[in-house]
């Protein structure tokens, strides 16, 4: 892969693209996380 | 065996945790980094979601469904599983792929997570703190490979293998509740906190300026972040990052590997498969997207900058955590002790990564063993401990010759795919896609949506034989005609292999000996 365009932001800036995509990869595994943690935790009288 | 004599898991929590922990391995802080900025960037998460959701999840509760259909039979590995969905004199012979990987993997994996132990131990005492970039690679290259072992003394990667297999060993010895899912309970949060305080110290560096090879850059961890996350739309029309996306899930999830059937396999009847499944999987994701990502990557373009990073990535994911990571942690602000904790924290959870693993990986030939030859659990780890550390010695010896890549490749990815196709076609093919489902929703606490019904029936398999036809064109085939192996090598890589076969033959010969077993038993 290319590495992209380093110098096209100034230092240490995450960019809109870089932060979207990171945004809906993190969205959606914590979202998955949380989801079935809850679900898994409500479920009445299962847990020994 | 009845269901009440085999042990069972000691709560959900616990349960969760020790099948995060199976998967939660080195190469979620080592291996996906690397893939995800060869491999597009951003746009890597496309294709790898989707494999999340059309093979990894799906393989998930396959595997799970499989051990406790299996375990509440009175088995914990896949021959006798096996056998009881597929009544057919074959399948329990098929089920040998599923002692096999696991215990060819758990010995070299264990040598690899015995140099996450030396190097905590070697952060603990300072050793590494002295170091530019050459001494830290002459460090490192002294510790894998003997023959070239000018730093350290040529006893000392056989007594952190030692160690390592004693702490495995004496851990699976206890037994389920006891040993494993204790060792989950303790490890899995430590890893995790591990990895968040490592996270916030990176993600807060400042911005570093570098000179490499006359050219001046400044950049920080966001630039890191910018660098992995980054799309490239071209690298979606291209077929190796589909495969790339879809083997990480593979590696990440530990399916195909024969240790998630088996703990499983101790669940029971009425317990949950679906949403834990899910919860399983999104806690590897968690720790594999937002902490792995989180790490190496970003802490390593901050000091090395972008084309230091892929220098050092192109070395391998090795070179990554156990070179660059000890040379970032040598410059954080703070002095030696910070250096230290950084370098604790880092190979620590490292160390609990590969254990929660590791005996994943010894448990399915222990259930096999015990339920079928009448050992206890303390003599059949023993035993399997004294063949782990014979066999690792080898790999210690011969590391650098290939030994390793060869089981690596054989049975840790090339069959982790043979195995997958396996039990899908097992379970939901032969067993019937129907009985399966149904299987699947015995006890479950959500219902999965009636599409996924033909997604595992068609489309999992599918995406399975597409994969093991990719694989044994681009890679199966030259790896077995030794393409490009140095000749000094070959005659050691057709030792490795002639180990393996003979490994696989001695388990064929175990399951026919403990089917005989059985048959006398009826008889008499």
């Amino acid at each position: 892969m290319q590495p992209p365009d380093m110098n096209a932001l100034p230092p240490n800036t995450l960019g809109t693209a870089a932060a979207v995509f990171m945004a809906l990869a993190w969205s959606f595994v914590l979202g998955l996380a949380i989801w079935s943690y809850r679900k898994l935790t409500r479920r009445p009288g299962k847990d020994r | 065996m009845a269901e009440a004599q085999r042990e069972q898991w000691g709560s959900r929590i616990g349960l969760i945790l020790a099948m995060a922990g199976n998967a939660v391995g080195l190469g979620n802080f080592l291996r996906f980094p690397r893939q995800a900025v060869e491999n597009g960037g951003g746009t890597f998460m496309i294709p790898y979601f989707i494999a999340l959701l059309l093979v990894g999840i799906p393989l998930m509760w396959i595997e799970w469904g499989v051990g406790r259909y299996g375990g509440l039979r009175g088995h914990g590995s896949t021959p006798g599983m096996f056998d009881a969905l597929w009544k057919n004199p074959i399948s329990k012979y098929l089920g040998v792929l599923g002692l096999f990987m696991p215990v060819v993997v758990l010995i070299y994996y264990c040598y690899i997570e015995s140099w996450t132990m030396a190097w905590t131990f070697f952060s603990l005492t300072g050793q590494t703190q002295t170091l530019d970039q050459p001494g830290m690679a002459a460090f490192f290259r002294s510790y894998v490979d003997l023959e070239n072992g000018t730093v350290h003394g040529f006893w000392l990667p056989f007594v952190f293998f030692a160690i390592t297999i004693a702490i495995n060993f004496w851990v699976v010895s206890r037994g389920l509740t006891a040993g494993i899912e204790r060792l989950a309970k303790i490890g899995m949060p430590i890893l995790f906190v591990f990895a968040a305080v490592l996270v916030v110290r990176v993600l807060t560096l400042d911005p570093v300026t570098v000179t490499r090879e006359g050219v001046t850059t400044t950049q920080g961890p966001l630039d890191g972040l910018r660098f992995m996350f980054t799309p490239d739309w071209k690298a979606l029309a291209n077929p190796r990052v589909w495969l790339a996306a879809t083997g990480q899930i593979f590696f990440t999830l530990s399916v195909g590997m024969g240790s998630l059937v088996a703990y499983a396999s101790y669940l029971k009847k009425k317990d949950d498969l679906t949403l834990s499944g899910i919860a399983t999987s999104a806690t590897n994701e968690t720790a594999e997207v937002v902490l792995g990502g989180s790490l190496a990557i970003p802490a390593v373009v901050t000091f090395f900058g972008v084309a230091g990073a892929v220098a050092i990535a192109k070395g391998g994911s090795f070179d990554l955590g156990f070179i660059a990571m000890p040379l970032v942690f040598n410059q954080l602000p703070g002095g030696p002790i910070v250096t230290a904790a950084a370098g604790v924290m880092w190979f620590g959870l490292l160390f609990f990564a590969g254990i929660t693993s590791s005996v994943s990986m010894a448990t399915p030939a222990l259930a096999f063993i015990e339920e079928n030859f009448g050992w206890t659990r303390k003599r059949s780890a023993w035993t399997l401990a004294a063949v782990a550390t014979l066999l690792g010695i080898l790999h210690i010896v011969f590391n650098t010759r290939g030994f390793l890549d060869e089981w690596d490749y054989w049975a840790g990815t090339f069959g982790l795919v043979v195995l997958a196709l396996v039990e899908t076609i097992i379970f939901v093919w032969v067993f019937g896609p129907t009985n399966a489902w149904n299987e699947l929703h015995e006890g479950a606490a959500w219902r999965i949506p009636r599409f996924y019904k033909g997604i595992i029936t068609f489309v999992t398999p599918a995406f399975l034989i597409v994969m093991m036809g990719w694989w044994t064109v681009q890679e199966a085939v030259p790896t077995l005609l030794m393409e490009g192996v140095p000749a000094e090598n070959v005659p050691v890589k057709w030792a490795s292999r002639a180990l393996l076969l003979a490994i696989l033959g001695f388990e064929l010969w175990l399951i026919r000996a403990a089917w005989k077993r059985k048959a006398a038993g009826r008889n008499a």
